[in-house]
């Protein structure tokens, strides 16, 4: 009995021994982790807002009956100095910038962004236009593409240039004092791919 | 104040024949018909024990197929050599509440003596216990980000961490009350060594449809007991975490300063010769944290619109880093945590038990055994059927079958067997998930010596043996 006893001990002690070291721990192995891990959250978040009265824009009054040139009229750009802000990361390829426009104003109004070196005076890279945008449009969607060289421009920029101009439409003749008391807005925000990889 | 989570021993441990350990967890089965024990120091029974609620790590990571035609961005292919992560299959692998579960335990020392109708022991252990949870829609946000939700309500739902490493100093007892009724109990002096404890943490995030602004609000608290301190900036926030100095290994395995207390319950009741019927609970109890306490508490709510281009105090140009610094310590200001009192008590993990076992014959019983956790309001059972024999006066069987947090494919094995005074025992309700611990949704192992005095299993005593001593016959 005795021998059949010390039999069973050495199986069963055999059996739980190789259970133990038979266990298979390969997965778990996090430097074999391949790369690029496919998680790319798509992050959102608001930049900025305003709304703006015409008149406010214009450093020189004009006349109220001076009419609306049909090219348009340049109001003073909206200057942000970007110094100490960074807007760029390596998880990132593409940035979207959407703006909700609400024209409150009679006339079409455009807008459009330029990044500018502070020490030349220059602009760098491309114009981002937002085209026309009819009278009495709420919270319309413009929305632009700013791709690898374009962070990297906006990234050697110190200012960014907001510009709004008010604009005629085919032949309607619009007076200037029928505009100038009248608001638009413009809420700026961005949305991202994050390549989480990137940051690992 | 604390979780109730149930965890480490295998339920195939309360129908084993002849073992000591099985008033761990039933007090009232003490598993010897007379005489004494004590088990191997230090090596008296090791508990083991990881789970989650029917998600595995190979649904989050695992081995990735091999496709020749996959050009991802710097020409690396996914090869079955290479671990991918896969939050697509991960996501569709977890339910809304999620969790990961793990235990420990050592008994140091341990020992035990029966004579008559009464059974006493005492033991030494050190247990410790961690547990994440997380909901899915966390998952959601780390997969989708946060521009899917516009127009919505984003909720984070409950997360967070629990963790305690605690000693335990146990007391046990069970009187055989007649032929029929056993009822045993245990209390448990507690020692807190250290605690990680999280509650109600949980954030929102509303916005518009056209996302102009984002409606932010966070809560929750955090109680850390351990030889840590942390370091604040000059904003408040926690800029580091070290140490505490001088504070050596000694003085954490030697603190006596977060006493608690626990108590067992049992009781097994003889319906005929062949069947008994049981019941536990295990482990009602509490400890209290006093020593190197930090306690945090988070309620905040900011409203995010973004930069404010109507500043009526900036002149072009219109400077964005002031503006930005001001939203950033608004936002600081905002979610800084605070801190609360001095003291906080976390709850031990509570179990309850009910057993049925039914003796076909001098070897072979068939046991039934269902457990019952209570957690945030919900009840959770697991249920376990089990095949116990008895064999060559030594050699003690439990082959198990159990269904646990929505799986159903565990088969458990429990052995012990005994060679004059030496006994050695295992068992585990999952026996092939050791071996392919990625696949594994649950896993326990306890193993232990113990050394058997004058238990009168010689089979010449047999006819003698007192009838609620849950031996092998």
């Amino acid at each position: 009995m005795t021998k059949k006893r010390l039999s069973i001990s050495g199986v069963l002690m055999s059996v739980i021994a190789a259970m133990l070291f038979s266990c298979n721990l390969d997965d778990f192995k996090l430097n074999e982790l391949a790369k690029p891990v496919d998680i790319v959250p798509v992050v959102y978040a608001p930049i900025a807002y305003g709304t703006f009265r015409v008149k406010d824009l214009l450093t020189v009054p004009i006349p109220d009956a001076t009419p609306i040139p049909t090219g348009g009229l340049s109001l003073d750009p909206f200057i942000m100095g970007k110094t100490g802000v960074t807007f760029n990361s390596i998880a990132i390829d593409s940035v979207y910038l959407q703006n909700h426009f609400t024209n409150d104003t009679p006339i079409n109004m455009e807008f459009s962004y330029n990044f500018y070196d502070g020490t030349t005076g220059l602009p760098i890279g491309q114009t981002f236009a937002s085209g026309i945008i009819p009278p009495g449009v709420k919270d319309t969607l413009i929305q632009f593409k700013l791709g690898r060289s374009d962070q990297d421009n906006l990234l050697s920029a110190s200012n960014i240039i907001l510009r709004f101009r008010p604009s005629n439409v085919g032949n309607t003749s619009i007076l200037y004092g029928k505009v100038k008391n009248t608001y638009f807005s413009i809420k700026i925000a961005f949305y991202a791919p994050v390549h989480i990889w990137k940051l690992m | 104040m604390g979780t109730n989570h149930l965890y480490s021993q295998p339920n195939t441990l309360y129908f084993m024949k002849g073992i000591p350990q099985t008033k761990d967890i039933n007090p009232a089965r003490p598993g010897i018909a007379g005489g004494f024990y004590f088990s191997m120091p230090f090596l008296s029974k090791i508990d083991l024990s990881a789970n989650t609620n029917n998600w595995s790590y190979n649904d989050l990571i695992h081995r990735g197929s091999f496709n020749p035609l996959s050009n991802t961005l710097n020409n690396t292919f996914q090869t079955s050599d290479s671990l991918v992560i896969d939050i697509d299959k991960f996501r569709a692998s977890i339910d809304n509440k999620n969790f990961a579960f793990e235990s420990a335990a050592l008994t140091i020392l341990e020992g035990g003596y029966k004579k008559g109708d009464d059974f006493f022991s005492v033991s030494i252990t050190e247990r410790e216990f961690g547990e994440l949870f997380f909901s899915r829609n966390l998952i959601d946000l780390v997969k989708r980000g946060n521009y899917p939700y516009l127009g919505q309500t984003f909720y984070s739902g409950n997360f967070g961490v629990n963790m305690q490493h605690y000693r335990e100093f146990t007391f046990n007892y069970s009187h055989d009350v007649n032929k029929k009724l056993t009822v045993g109990a245990a209390a448990k002096i507690l020692f807190g060594m250290g605690a990680v404890h999280t509650n109600g943490m949980n954030f929102k995030i509303a916005s518009p449809a056209i996302g102009d602004y984002l409606d932010v609000s966070t809560s929750g608290k955090v109680n850390i007991s351990g030889p840590v301190d942390f370091g604040y900036n000059s904003s408040g926030l926690i800029s580091s975490v070290h140490r505490i100095p001088n504070y050596s290994i000694r003085d954490y395995l030697t603190n006596l300063k977060n006493p608690g207390i626990a108590f067992d319950f049992g009781v097994a009741y003889r319906v005929n010769t062949k069947t008994e019927l049981s019941a536990s609970m295990i482990d009602l109890g509490v400890i209290g944290w006093k020593s190197n306490v930090t306690r945090l508490t988070e309620n905040g709510n900011f409203l995010y619109r973004g930069v404010n281009l109507n500043n009526p105090g900036q002149t072009q140009p219109f400077q964005l880093q002031p503006i930005v610094n001001a939203l950033r310590d608004s936002l600081i200001s905002e979610f800084k945590p605070d801190t609360l009192g001095s003291n906080f008590a976390t709850l031990l993990p509570t179990k309850i038990y009910f057993g049925i076992d039914h003796q076909i014959n001098d070897v072979l019983s068939f046991s039934g055994l269902g457990r019952v956790r209570i957690m945030s309001n919900r009840v959770h059972t697991s249920l376990t059927a089990a095949a116990n024999a008895y064999l060559f006066d030594a050699l003690s069987i439990s082959a198990s079958y159990s269904l646990m947090e929505s799986t159903f494919d565990n088969i458990g094995l429990g052995i012990g067997f005994k060679i004059k005074a030496v006994q050695l025992y295992a068992a585990s309700d999952n026996l092939f998930s050791p071996f392919h611990p990625a696949k594994a949704r649950n896993m326990n192992l306890r193993i232990g010596i113990n050394f058997i005095f004058g238990d009168g299993t010689d089979s010449k005593k047999r006819g003698s043996l007192n009838p609620n001593c849950h031996c092998p016959f």
